[in-house]
């Protein structure tokens, strides 16, 4: 359990607010040397692909693209929902950096020994 | 009471009265109970005792591998590979074989496992037991699968799957690391798993 934290992220223009404060959170985590991943599904992984955060940006906040940024620079991970993305017939070929597609297996096996969570 | 020494304490310096002294003491201690669990001890298993040391008296080799601190198989691999090379060592275990009309059923399994680890040492080609096209099934799913196409094989089987779905390529080390089926090889799309001993 030490160690870990885990963001659940299902929104994305659709709600701009949230997808903002999960990857705010994700950047605290980060941040605190936490091995931070930040699980994206349903409309979420719609973020995971380049130039989809360009211009989005919650008032009061940074803009999204450098929060997403700056959470890979960390060393976070974003797990992009392999059904979800493949719905939604995205390019797999056009990842931002420190995205990777995974099922419910590699979750799993982050999860498995514990890990903190939080959901938006 | 004590259990009598299955075998000197000091094995001769000649090899062929080495011989003789193993052979006797496998022909003796056969069948004489476990000192760690009680069970009958076969031929073999009074040699592997010698071989590591609990000469003062005989052990299965579950008992041994637990004694000594190392899984059965790869402690049966190591002492017959070791006896195969020592001819004093290599007689007893003919003499055993023997008696007991074959050697340790365990050891076919175990040397199975090893050929296999040695075949993708060497890039060899793998020969599975069982061809599975998955398609475009993934997440969950997908190693729900898995998971009762591997409860059709035999421990030691493997299968050949081929999986299409992205979150393939870490869902299937991510399963077999959690679930100790052994990933013979993996390159996207194609993944060799081999079924676990149970």
């Amino acid at each position: 359990m030490a160690g870990k934290f885990v963001v659940s992220l299902t929104y994305a223009k659709n709600d701009l607010d949230k997808a903002t404060l999960a990857f705010v959170v994700g950047n605290a985590a980060a941040a605190s040397d936490k091995e931070a991943v930040v699980f994206l599904s349903s409309e979420a992984v719609q973020l995971a692909v380049k130039g989809y955060n360009q211009g989005l940006q919650e008032p009061g906040f940074a803009p999204l693209a450098d929060l997403m940024a700056n959470f890979a620079k960390a060393g976070g991970k974003m797990y992009v929902c392999s059904p979800c993305f493949k719905k939604r017939s995205l390019d797999e070929t056009a990842l931002v950096d420190g995205a990777i597609i995974v099922g419910g297996a590699k979750l799993v096996e982050f999860m498995a020994d514990g890990a903190p969570s939080i959901s938006y | 009471m004590p259990l009598p020494s299955i075998a000197p304490a000091r094995l001769p310096l000649d090899t062929a009265a080495r011989a003789r002294v193993l052979i006797a003491a496998v022909s003796t201690g056969r069948g004489s109970p476990c000192a760690g669990c009680g069970k009958p001890v076969q031929a073999h298993e009074v040699l592997m005792s010698i071989g590591t040391g609990y000469r003062n008296a005989a052990r299965c080799l579950d008992c041994l591998a637990r004694e000594t601190g190392n899984p059965a198989d790869r402690l049966l691999l190591h002492l017959t590979g070791w006896f195969r090379h020592r001819g004093c060592y290599a007689q007893a275990w003919v003499h055993a074989t023997q008696l007991e009309g074959a050697e340790p059923a365990r050891l076919a399994q175990a040397e199975a496992f090893q050929g296999v680890a040695h075949a993708l040492a060497v890039g060899a080609s793998l020969d599975p037991d069982d061809v599975w096209d998955a398609g475009d099934m993934g997440c969950g799913e997908l190693v729900m699968a898995l998971r009762l196409r591997l409860k059709d094989l035999d421990p030691g089987e493997i299968l050949e799957l081929r999986a299409l779905d992205l979150g393939a390529r870490e869902d299937i080390p991510a399963w077999c690391g959690m679930t100790g089926h052994p990933l013979l090889r993996a390159k996207h799309p194609v993944y060799f798993i081999q079924c676990k001993e149970t």
